[in-house]
């Protein structure tokens, strides 16, 4: 599905770097401040210039892709972008179905469908009609999945889905994501701060460090105490979550 | 729910037109009847249909046809063009503050204005040709100074454009200096004026008109998403900087053309779009042509205002939009406290 060959930027990603998504899969990019996860995430979606290397998105080269063509193949959850105001939820959804309108003329009845789909997917068909400024953190990033849903992606990368959400909100986003991942087979690719989010909900991880991969492999290969005490530089502890039995991580450090 | 809730704002969007439109018509009626020459509806009915022609009541006739409709159409072109490109700036921009006079055009064009009557005694054709000029040195200098390394930034264009516009208000007050006898008039053409316009420039004001809204009104959908920044927009399949491009290159147009015939007319492209999104929300599919039809209405409502109060001295139009659109805005702010907080 996603193909990154030798990928370097001008900052951050001075060393090649290459990697593979495959379709269906949930892949992690997990990492300390500074990494080079946001600048990985711009790469792979063709928000930076690359300084060397390729992307291919179902073996197409990214830079090949017209915006609008890009559009309709990934669709991109930046970490930060301003809210319009005065839109409604369901107005901001239909922003999604921008690359497959054309310019003049009203939602088609397949944009329409496609709005409602993905505002029922991202459980936030009954906000449909709240202001997008007027609705929670929470209900906000779902809005902006449903938003990336509607551009009926193959491929969605979000940087740092989760951040800023409480422990709630947190927990549905990643579920949502899970779900998505399961049922529409969608491709997701994350850049999680959380390390107990991404070792509960996600396949594989990919650990940056200093701008280059250390780590990559399933949650149990890549994610173990000593790596992470070491690459985060905070002793931390393994433990298995009682209910779930995936890996968790306690860090403190007194 | 929704669905009742989607059509009742289709319909809601369709009832605040067809009274705009309506409201238009009813100004431009009562701009063509009244005034130093005053005619009963019927006659000028017969006067536009032709059914009276230059045979019999020959002074209505030339009013009509030579004076007063020119001036009715240039108000309309003019109001529609300052509120569609103020809409478009704002949108790009997402800044409220932004105006067709933002990026330093219409300083540039108010310049060239002033030096060409400064320098010719045919005032009137003298300061359309400096203006336009004026306004394309200002709009190049713009574009030459906002392009940093490969990309125009937004707010390296908006930074340019207030520093462009900066220089020329400081050109322009100069050639007003060594003007003297002639700082009067320049001073009148310079604050607004929709009296002075012919069939032919009327015909090239239109066709500029037209070229620019239709390009902004193509890009509707794009405007909408450009609202989430540059980052958003492109991830769901905006090309911005051709977006960038085409809504500044349209508002040179727009804002070029008004300027040459009409002088700078001030708050229509500040107030009207604001106006409309109260009125219909901030979607730019509806906020372009309801900012055009606005933009007429506060045009002609001010030109009639400006002819009826002083019929001997005229007042500077732009100088009556400021009076009626500002205390109307204010009005809108407090009735919308949502929107004066965000």
């Amino acid at each position: 599905m996603l193909v990154v060959d030798g990928l370097r930027t001008q900052y951050c990603i001075e060393d090649p770097l290459s990697f593979t998504v495959n379709r269906g899969e949930m892949v992690a990019i997990i990492g300390p401040n500074g990494a080079g996860k946001t600048t990985l995430i711009k790469a792979i979606s063709a928000q930076i210039n690359l300084e060397a290397g390729h992307v291919s998105i179902a073996n197409r080269f990214i830079s090949d892709l017209s915006f609008r063509d890009r559009g309709q193949i990934l669709a991109l959850v930046n970490q930060y972008e301003s809210k319009p105001q005065g839109f409604t939820l369901r107005q901001f959804v239909e922003m999604g179905r921008y690359a497959h309108r054309p310019a003049w003329g009203p939602l088609s009845e397949k944009d329409r469908h496609m709005v409602e789909l993905s505002l029922r997917r991202a459980h936030v068909w009954q906000l449909s009609t709240s202001l997008i400024t007027a609705v929670s953190g929470g209900e906000y990033q779902r809005a902006r999945i449903a938003r990336a849903l509607a551009q009926e992606p193959q491929l969605l990368i979000l940087d740092e889905p989760m951040a800023h959400l409480d422990i709630a909100h947190r927990h549905q986003v990643a579920k949502l994501l899970r779900q998505l991942n399961r049922d529409e087979e969608l491709t997701v690719i994350a850049a999680v701060h959380d390390l107990n989010l991404a070792a509960s909900y996600f396949d594989r991880v990919i650990m940056l460090c200093d701008g280059t991969i250390s780590a990559e492999g399933t949650i149990e290969d890549v994610m173990t105490s000593e790596r992470l005490s070491q690459t985060f530089g905070v002793p931390l502890t393994h433990v298995v979550h009682p209910t779930s039995g995936r890996p968790q991580f306690l860090g403190v450090d007194l | 729910m929704s669905k009742s809730s989607k059509i009742r704002k289709t319909n809601s969007t369709v009832y605040i037109s067809g009274l705009m439109l309506l409201i238009l018509v009813v100004l431009a009626l009562t701009h063509l009847a009244q005034g130093a020459h005053q005619m009963s509806m019927h006659d000028l009915w017969a006067c536009l249909t032709g059914e009276v022609g230059q045979g019999g009541d020959k002074t209505t006739y030339t009013i009509v046809w030579s004076i007063r409709l020119p001036r009715l159409l240039t108000a309309i072109i003019v109001g529609s063009s300052l509120a569609v490109s103020g809409a478009a700036l704002q949108g790009l921009f997402r800044n409220p503050l932004a105006d067709p006079y933002v990026l330093g055009i219409a300083s540039g064009g108010a310049f060239g204005a002033a030096l060409a009557m400064l320098l010719s005694t045919q005032v009137i054709f003298g300061a359309t040709t400096g203006a336009f000029l004026g306004a394309g040195i200002a709009g190049m200098l713009v574009i030459g100074l906002a392009k940093d390394s490969a990309s125009y930034r937004l707010n390296s264009i908006l930074l340019a454009g207030v520093a462009v516009g900066l220089i020329f208000s400081a050109l322009l007050s100069l050639v007003l200096v060594f003007a003297e006898r002639q700082a009067g008039d320049m001073l009148s053409w310079l604050l607004g004026h929709v009296g002075h316009t012919n069939w032919t420039q009327l015909s090239v004001m239109a066709s500029l008109t037209l070229m620019g809204t239709i390009a902004i009104q193509s890009n509707a959908n794009a405007l909408d998403v450009a609202l989430l920044g540059e980052g958003a927009a492109q991830g769901i399949g905006v090309q911005f900087s051709k977006l960038k491009i085409t809504v500044l290159l349209a508002t040179f147009i727009l804002v070029s053309s008004a300027v040459a015939y009409c002088g700078i007319i001030g708050f229509v492209g500040l107030v009207v779009p604001h106006t409309v999104r109260l009125l219909a929300g901030p979607s730019h599919k509806y906020l372009i042509g309801l900012s055009a039809i606005g933009g007429a209405i506060l045009l002609v409502a001010a030109d009639l205002i400006a002819r009826l109060i002083l019929p001997e001295r005229e007042l500077p139009v732009g100088v009556i939009t400021a009076l009626i659109g500002g205390p109307f805005f204010l009005f809108l702010l407090r009735k919308d406290n949502q929107y004066a907080s965000r």
